[in-house]
């Protein structure tokens, strides 16, 4: 059908139409390397007189001085500005595709207007990962970013990893943009974690209450504990429990949670109920006494434990239910999943229904384990 | 071109692949057209719907075996009728593919092509695809077949690593659900089974055609395990609020991938790697059979050079259009009139049919 030199002219024509194809159609024509480029770690956000400081932190990769990061501040109106200005004041472009924290200062925090602008914006954008962690500055996000950590100088990767490991072991709630922004979404409540300054590194203990993108005030440890434990008793961790009972110190861990939840909503009275047993161990008594054989004293240390959490326990509760009038309990999902037609005829006025709420926290112990010795 | 056939296992392939890219596309729709988590209740009542009416279109397909419904059509109605279907096979599979390829485009744009025109793109996702859709259906069909095991069974194996730190109970509530937003989006639940409209024509081109209803009825199976799988996954990761507010939800999903020791930062280039094979393949499949509708319509012997009359055609359609999430306003009705159409021509094909059969007979 073909002759052989028509075949090899086709095959000629194909080979060189692969050639030139598999040449243009790269996509690279706009490439930039990696050793062009700055990759922002980590960014602070405060406000200032007129539009908001980006603090940023970019590591330096493979150029041989002893300092292993830069930190550049700029006034920008927002990430678009502070990228577009950046550009212009480095010979490396700009790339926020490896962001691994933003830290919100406190003051940008409790302004809900610039919360949801810069929400928005990180939401909308491509290359952000929606997985960037956050957090907020107790004061100055430039001082945070700006801390010097002597162990890991890169703030970013400091902050990322603590809070990776905050979120797996269940001491926060939420630790990525994301969940923050599922939680305001479904909700309209978060609770983010707080970063402080602490001597010549950063510590994360405390959580900032969000309501409507505002941020309320701040929970103490023991408050980010108790609300952790009604969010997720199968992993949550409870600190030592330290009691004085009959004039020994007793501490007590809590090994695990089985807690159940009772909701009911009787028109605009909203009542629920938490029961929750706690199997403990005991984790240090004092040598030489051998009280913890006698069933009526480990009832007493049960019993001293029992109040000591239910103290705390009550006054998270009145914080969040007088104080900042916040939901974190996740009740109203909770009502909106199960008990949807009830939970529809109040959901206009669901914060005035949560105030009133009656929320109660009933608390069984078990010690299992006096340790490996009586 | 040449009379080329497929195993009916690449028929499914063809099938499925299809309808996924679809139904990822109408997956906005489905999200926020019911107010609460139940779409996959929509979802059941259009596989249930098609299933339904499988059984009568396979009967009579195999009556006129190596027949697409559309050469059925020129048998058994008026010449003016069965040109008036042909055309409006033919611009439906003209859109579809133009939408599919705006989009995919928009998507690529978005997340890895951000300075190259949009036009560009288009027109080298058309040229290549064309170049496929030449060598006919038997090349098609192949290409399907090997991209569902190394690009669609990988990609969706991805995405389930982004359910880490996914919320289930996301799924609830399911009562009391809104009737009618389940109902009114049923049109665009069939429209995402868009397979069917395919096997109109595919279920022509296989050996075997015997087992074309028990292909179909796992095609339908199948598609609709896999279009419920995606909506809950969409659901569970972001709950129904924030889902409605997604342009593009896999994208979105793929954002979260979480493999163990994987050091990719934007995880969403490798699913969208995958997507790029998926969704190359279904626009051949589409462009082949807009050839063979146009080759039916017009009775001509061969259908290759159709496909040079759909590139520009495809190209001015893909590149005016705007995205799919601007046009989701706006078409609501046109999915109503696309899906009842779609299911109602071959019925009323069979009906025509069996009423002829009937008169014959007496």
């Amino acid at each position: 059908m073909f002759t052989d030199i028509e075949v090899q002219m086709k095959n000629i024509k194909t080979i060189i139409i692969i050639i030139i194809t598999s040449i243009l159609l790269t996509g690279c024509w706009d490439s930039v390397e990696i050793n062009k480029r700055e990759y922002i770690f980590a960014v602070g956000i405060d406000k200032n007189d007129k539009a908001l400081t980006f603090t940023s932190e970019i590591p330096k990769i493979n150029e041989g001085s002893e300092e292993q990061r830069l930190v550049y501040t700029k006034d920008s109106e927002n990430f678009s500005d502070f990228y577009a200005t950046s550009y212009l004041h480095s010979e490396k472009a700009i790339s926020d595709r490896l962001m691994q924290v933003i830290v919100l200062g406190e003051d940008v925090a409790r302004d809900s207007e610039t919360v949801k602008r810069i929400f928005d914006e990180i939401q909308r954008s491509p290359q952000m990962n929606r997985r960037v962690k956050i957090c907020i500055a107790k004061g100055k996000a430039q001082d945070i970013i700006n801390t010097e950590i002597p162990s890991n100088p890169i703030v970013g990767r400091f902050l990322s990893e603590m809070l990776i490991k905050l979120k797996r072991e269940n001491y926060q709630d939420v630790y990525t943009f994301d969940e923050a922004i599922l939680n305001l979404g479904k909700t309209g409540n978060t609770m983010i974690p707080v970063v402080e300054i602490n001597e010549k590194s950063l510590k994360v203990e405390r959580a900032g209450v969000f309501k409507e993108y505002e941020l309320k005030g701040f929970l103490e440890p023991d408050e980010v504990a108790a609300v952790m434990v009604v969010l997720n008793p199968n992993k949550a961790k409870i600190r030592n429990v330290n009691i004085m009972v009959e004039g020994t110190n007793v501490s007590l861990g809590v090994v695990d949670i089985i807690m159940t939840t009772d909701m009911y909503l009787g028109g605009d009275k909203l009542t629920v109920d938490y029961y929750a047993t706690l199997n403990s161990y005991i984790d240090s008594f004092i040598i030489g006494s051998n009280k913890l054989e006698d069933q009526s004293y480990l009832n007493k240390i049960k019993e001293e434990a029992i109040k000591s959490i239910l103290a705390v326990s009550e006054s998270t509760l009145y914080k969040l239910q007088h104080v900042y009038k916040t939901d974190l309990l996740k009740i109203k999902e909770g009502l909106f999943k199960y008990h949807k037609q009830d939970y529809e005829k109040i959901s206009d006025k669901y914060d005035e229904v949560f105030e009133a709420a009656d929320i109660n926290i009933h608390l069984d112990m078990v010690i299992k384990s006096t340790g490996l010795v009586k | 071109m040449f009379e080329q056939k497929i195993t009916p296992y690449q028929n499914l392939s063809i099938l499925i692949l299809v309808s996924f890219a679809f139904q990822s596309i109408l997956m906005p729709l489905l999200l926020s057209e019911i107010d609460g988590p139940v779409g996959w209740m929509t979802i059941i009542i259009a596989a249930v719907v098609l299933y339904f009416a499988l059984k009568p279109i396979n009967k009579m397909m195999l009556k006129y075996k190596d027949n697409s419904v559309l050469s059925i059509i020129n048998k058994i109605f008026p010449k003016f009728l069965s040109r008036l279907t042909g055309i409006y096979y033919i611009v439906m599979f003209l859109t579809a593919n133009s939408i599919l390829m705006k989009d995919f485009a928009e998507q690529i744009k978005l997340m890895m092509l951000f300075r190259t025109p949009l036009g560009t793109i288009i027109i080298l996702i058309l040229l290549t695809a064309s170049y496929a859709t030449k060598k006919g259906i038997k090349t098609i069909a192949n290409i399907a077949s090997i991209a569902v095991l190394i690009a669609f069974i990988p990609y969706l194996l991805i995405i389930i690593f982004s359910t880490y730190y996914a919320d289930y109970s996301n799924v609830f509530p399911i009562y009391p659900f809104d009737v009618t937003g389940v109902v009114r989006s049923v049109p665009g639940s069939i429209l995402g089974f868009f397979g069917f409209s395919i096997l109109l024509f595919s279920n022509s081109k296989v050996t075997v055609q015997e087992n074309n209803r028990l292909i179909s009825r796992k095609f339908i199976i199948i598609s609709s395990i896999l279009y419920i799988a995606c909506y809950l996954l969409i659901i569970v990761k972001f709950g129904i609020k924030e889902s409605v507010h997604l342009v593009w939800p896999f994208i979105s999903v793929m954002k979260y991938v979480n493999i163990p020791g994987f050091f990719f930062e934007s995880t969403e280039i490798v699913g969208l790697c995958f997507q790029i094979i998926v969704t190359f393949s279904c626009i051949c499949i589409i462009a082949y059979f807009t050839n063979m509708a146009m080759q039916e319509t017009f009775n001509t012997r061969e259908n290759g050079y159709f496909v040079f009359i759909q590139i520009p055609i495809l190209y001015i359609m893909a590149v005016v259009l705007p995205g799919m999430y601007m046009m989701f306003p706006y078409i609501q009705w046109p999915i109503i009139v696309l899906s009842s159409l779609n299911l109602l021509i071959p019925l009323i094909a069979t009906l025509v049919d069996a009423k002829s059969k009937k008169a014959k007979s007496n």
